[in-house]
């Protein structure tokens, strides 16, 4: 009887084991693909185009700080990291968008963050990048703690630095296109701008002061 | 981040990004944005200050392997085992 009791156990042990490691494993997971990938000794778009011979296959490439264009929706933007990789055609894993804010970590991402990733993504999927499985991963930290990271030469591990938050969001490219879609109405003057009545984006808007707008008539 | 002036050339009528996500957070401060003009703070120029530090002058803090998570999990089972077996 105690045998059985003991293999019961054991398979608990195991099955827990297993859950935590599933639990952990979206951000273990790209967690490893970033930190296995080397920084690209090309750049962006010799990567895409010229095919050259010492690309590897199934070998993570980190892009830092690359200029992107989307020609459908007209904008430019310069991402600050992306993970790509080579199957039949590249593959963008992880599009990593890093945010300094000077007082607090937010508890949750901010979509406007989100939606920022995502079109630094769309453009590249224009490209001819495939984004099917790209996640987004939003990184906070504070200025403070930025800098001591910068001017203390540590390995600035944000990975495993407890003191920055990170989010993750898979790409969603039907939302970012619906969002574009909304703002183009203004862009292309179908509307007026409208204020947000969000007391709290006035709060860190320069151009509001005590949860309101200096300018908008509500 | 901001795109560069030179990066621009030929694309002077394209959008940037970061005016789009002022936007996506209240069309109205991209419309202010465009009327009054930049309105950079203190903080938004040293987060530009920190994203170049962090992109441009290091390896993003990726040069490690995190083995820790796996000791655990390895050091779990081999517990049980013992624990029930022993």
């Amino acid at each position: 009887m105690d045998s059985v009791l003991n293999l019961f156990l054991l398979f608990i042990l195991i099955i827990s084991v297993l859950v935590i490691a599933l639990i952990n494993s979206a951000f273990v997971g790209l967690s490893v693909r970033a930190m296995n990938a080397s920084s690209a000794p090309w750049n962006l778009y010799e990567f895409l185009l010229f095919n050259p011979s010492k690309r590897r296959h199934n070998e993570y490439y980190r892009f830092n700080e690359e200029s992107v264009r989307s020609h459908a929706y007209r904008f430019l933007g310069r991402f600050d990291t992306a993970i790509l990789h080579w199957e039949e055609s590249p593959i963008l894993d992880i599009m990593i968008e890093r945010k300094f804010p000077e007082n607090t970590l937010p508890d949750r991402v901010k979509e406007e963050d989100v939606f920022q990733a995502g079109l630094y993504t769309l453009a590249l999927s224009e490209s001819g990048v495939s984004c099917n499985e790209t996640q987004l991963v939003i990184i906070y930290c504070l200025q403070d703690n930025a800098k001591r990271c910068v001017e203390g030469n540590s390995s600035l591990d944000c990975w495993r630095c407890s003191n920055c938050r990170k989010f993750l969001r898979r790409f969603n490219e039907r939302d970012v296109r619906k969002h574009l879609k909304r703002l183009d109405e203004v862009w292309y003057n179908k509307r007026n701008p409208k204020p947000s009545p969000s007391q709290l984006k006035c709060k860190s808007c320069p151009y509001g002061k005590n949860g309101k707008c200096n300018y908008a008539e509500y | 981040m901001r795109i560069l002036e030179s990066e621009k050339t030929g694309f002077s009528k394209y959008r940037e990004v970061s005016d789009l996500r002022i936007q996506f957070l209240c069309e109205y401060r991209l419309f202010l944005h465009q009327k009054i003009g930049d309105e950079s703070t203190k903080a938004s120029l040293e987060g530009q200050r920190l994203h170049s530090k962090f992109c441009g002058d290091h390896q993003n803090g990726m040069s490690q392997r995190p083995v820790l998570p796996l000791i655990i999990m390895i050091l779990a089972v081999v517990i049980g085992l013992l624990w029930i077996l022993w």
